[in-house]
């Protein structure tokens, strides 16, 4: 039982923690049909600000979600700017610039963050009470990776709540599908735009944030997450969130076991099963949920 | 309620619309009529400023509008029934029907969907329904429908006969009709169906190669007969 429920909970670990920072990028490709490369920085200036507000105190769980958050809304704001001012000017143009123009603004974030925060390792604690371990089923797991599951179903449960069932969620979805005739129907799209990304931004802030205390805080995190969060977007058929959430979990359990069954060459498992996935269906599991043209 | 004074449209450097005046009374109902291709499509987007470049004026309620966006132009009033319908394929009839509320804010309160899906008995049945799901007919009731929540003062219609069965486009006539004098609602009606354009209306104009060339009462139009003949196929 140990041997299979350890990789177990790594994987689902590993899968919720990249889904925080795919579910982003998702949404904000189902909505502005734009891949942002620069997601991978939001995530990681979530885990820094987050760091810069803690240090290296232990806080209760509720002053650090608080901070979390606050730290997602600052960055939101940061992205709404940066959507008004950089990333609209090229929603009419050929995607290369946008990918282009997005890949820029990833390489300002590195560089911002090596410069205020240096090359070094950082380290955050765990909120106090979720820094041990939990035994379950005579396993013991790390307390801290229950709670990136637990925010990244909620998460999950909160965006298809959002999208499938409340009126915001149709009028984005209308914006979407159909940015003239919703337009015409006298609904501000542009507007709609700018808080999709910027809410885009806040879900890889947050992601950051609670994902910070489980790993080394590193200037070079936003290249690994946006690569992985990119593989489980198109694996889960882009702009569909669900779906996402499927291949995060399918690519994070293969991605686990794999490295026990062959640890001499670790990583590759997540690789090879995209590859195999893709293959088969090559538009991913899903198609778009968000978009009803 | 809108008048337009040379107005001209442009999909790149095609000059497509030139040099229209057009005035649509207040209630009144005014046809479009052309052939395909000869610029009604275009000169209703241009007013609307959805896709092409345009010079000229556009005064709705005594406003410019000219370089308002089109959302705005949505929330004064000015409503839009595009030609290939449009429909939001994925929600329901009555998610189709919610999105076009929106119109109307800041300036009235929308209609009750019931009303709506009253006037359009058609749509009631199929309320649970996906967009997508519906036939040809189903849709272009819809997408009347959906514009009509907004409560426009002048709706601005795109060929909304066209493709459909004749028994169709009779309750389509009658309903757009029943709906725009009960709410003295303006209408701009770009068509090449005559019964259905005469029912709706009281003006006609007629273009060509984006130009007016005839302007008056239908009872005008009617005494002209070569001009049916040489600007329409009738």
């Amino acid at each position: 039982m140990e041997t299979l429920f350890l990789p177990l909970v790594n994987g689902l670990t590993w899968a919720m923690m990249v889904f925080l920072v795919a579910s982003g990028l998702s949404l904000v490709f189902g909505v502005l049909k734009i891949l942002n490369f620069a997601h991978g920085g939001f995530f990681m200036l979530g885990v820094y600000l987050t760091y810069t507000f803690i240090r290296n105190h232990a806080l209760s769980p509720l002053k650090f979600f608080l901070i979390v958050f606050l730290c997602g809304i600052i960055l939101a704001i940061i992205g709404a700017i940066l959507e008004r001012l950089i990333i609209r000017r090229f929603y009419q143009l050929d995607e290369a610039y946008m990918l282009i123009a997005t890949y820029a603004l990833l390489l300002v974030i590195e560089g911002s963050v090596e410069g205020i925060w240096g090359l070094q390792f950082l380290a955050l604690p765990s909120p106090k009470g979720l820094g041990g371990g939990t035994e379950i089923f005579n396993t013991i797991i790390p307390s801290y990776s229950l709670v990136i599951i637990a925010a990244g179903v909620a998460v999950a449960v909160l965006l298809n709540l959002l999208i499938n069932r409340s009126p915001a969620g149709k009028i984005i979805r209308a914006a979407a599908g159909d940015p003239d005739m919703t337009s015409a129907l006298g609904i501000n799209v542009p507007i709609i735009y700018t808080m999709i990304f910027a809410f885009g931004i806040f879900l890889a802030a947050i992601g950051g944030g609670i994902g910070a205390p489980n790993q080394a805080i590193t200037p070079t995190m936003a290249s690994s997450f946006i690569i992985q969060a990119f593989g489980v977007v198109v694996v889960g058929g882009l702009g569909n969130i669900g779906g996402a959430f499927l291949a995060a979990i399918i690519l994070g359990l293969v991605d686990s076991f794999g490295t026990i069954y062959l640890p001499q060459i670790p990583g590759i498992a997540f690789y090879a099963a995209m590859a195999l996935i893709l293959l088969v269906k090559p538009h991913g599991l899903f198609e778009s949920s968000i978009s009803t043209k | 309620m809108l008048s337009v004074e040379n107005l001209e449209a442009y999909y790149g450097t095609n000059y497509i619309v030139q040099q229209i005046s057009l005035h649509i009374p207040e209630g009144k109902g005014v046809a479009l009529l052309g052939r395909n291709g000869a610029g009604k499509t275009t000169t209703l987007k241009a007013i609307m400023g959805m896709g092409p470049k345009i010079k000229g004026a556009v005064n709705f309620k005594g406003r410019d509008i000219t370089n308002c966006k089109t959302y705005q132009k949505a929330r004064m009033g000015l409503g839009f029934v595009p030609e290939d319908r449009r429909i939001y394929q994925e929600l329901s009839v009555t998610d189709n029907l919610a999105v076009g509320r929106y119109a109307t804010a800041g300036r009235t309160e929308p209609f009750a969907m019931e009303y709506v899906l009253e006037t359009f008995p058609l749509l009631m049945k199929l309320r649970n329904r996906k967009g997508g799901q519906l036939s040809g007919g189903e849709q272009q009731m819809l997408t009347v429908a959906r514009t009509f929540m907004g409560r426009p003062e002048l709706v601005l219609m795109d060929e909304p006969a066209e493709g459909l069965a004749p028994l169709i486009v009779k309750e389509l006539a009658m309903v757009i009709r029943g709906f725009c004098q009960k709410w003295n609602m303006a209408i701009l009606l770009a068509e090449q169906n005559l019964w259905f354009s005469r029912y709706c209306t009281e003006y006609v104009y007629l273009i060509d190669g984006g130009k007016i060339v005839f302007k008056g009462s239908w009872d005008d139009f009617d005494d002209q007969e070569d001009i049916k003949r040489k600007y329409l196929s009738v």
